[in-house]
């Protein structure tokens, strides 16, 4: 099982961003490694002359047991399904999927078509969750406003990199 | 409940009260198919029918079903 990792990213006087990595091993609670994370930012704080700015918790996970997981003659990550989500607060998140399927999109439209099985799966369990073990896991904003409803399911063309 | 809805729900009560979102869609035309999924939203606001996707921790697999409250 691959370990959990916390990234800490430090910035200097020029504004120049690096990050660092230190690997934990697994069986730890999350408040747990929040307070290792904590106390590992100070001990590294006290050695650099940069800032430390922020730390992140990364866990990998298994997706050994995906079935379709190769990359089609077609695929382009430069074309992606763009989701335009609202929260119950009221406040949009985007969330968009590099290496859209074009069998996705509504035949004559830029639209993803939300009646295939895939489409209306993948906008469920982002409005209603999904049902893991004694619990259901619904995304939500960073400010953990639960997701609730969809304004837009599109195909879009934008420069390869980061997804937002 | 409008006609779509009723429709919709005759077809999840005929699955005995959950029924697969493939199985679900084979039971709509096309212009149905286009607007269940705002019909089921409005069904799950009565607190009628829910959207259940779900993880097989032994299988893998994940499925996805409307099912009757």
């Amino acid at each position: 099982m691959p370990v959990p990792q916390v990234i800490y990213t430090v910035i200097d006087d020029d504004g120049d961003r690096a990050t660092t990595t230190i690997n934990i091993p697994t069986g730890f609670s999350l408040s747990q490694i929040g307070e290792f994370g904590a106390a590992m930012a100070t001990l590294i704080d006290a050695i650099l002359d940069g800032k430390v700015e922020s730390a992140e918790v990364s866990f990998s996970v298994d997706i050994s047991g995906l079935t379709n997981n190769i990359a089609g003659g077609s695929s382009d990550v430069e074309e992606i399904g763009a989701f335009k989500f609202t929260t119950a607060d009221g406040y949009p998140v985007n969330i968009n999927l590099p290496g859209l399927d074009e069998g996705m999109v509504a035949v004559g439209t830029d639209d993803l078509d939300q009646a295939l099985p895939a489409v209306a799966a993948f906008i469920t369990a982002i409005e209603t969750g999904v049902a893991v073990t004694a619990g259901t896991i619904s995304p939500c904003d960073v400010g953990e406003s639960d997701i609730i409803a969809t304004n837009s399911a599109r195909e879009r063309f934008r420069a390869s990199g980061k997804r937002g | 409940m409008n006609e779509l809805q009723e429709k919709i729900v005759n077809a999840v009560d005929a699955s005995n009260g959950s029924i697969t979102w493939p199985d679900l869609m084979a039971s709509l035309d096309y212009r149905e198919q286009q607007r269940a999924l705002n019909e089921i939203r409005v069904l799950e606001g009565q607190e009628v029918l829910k959207r259940v996707v779900a993880r097989n921790a032994e299988t893998g697999e994940t499925v996805f079903t409307v099912n009757k409250l």
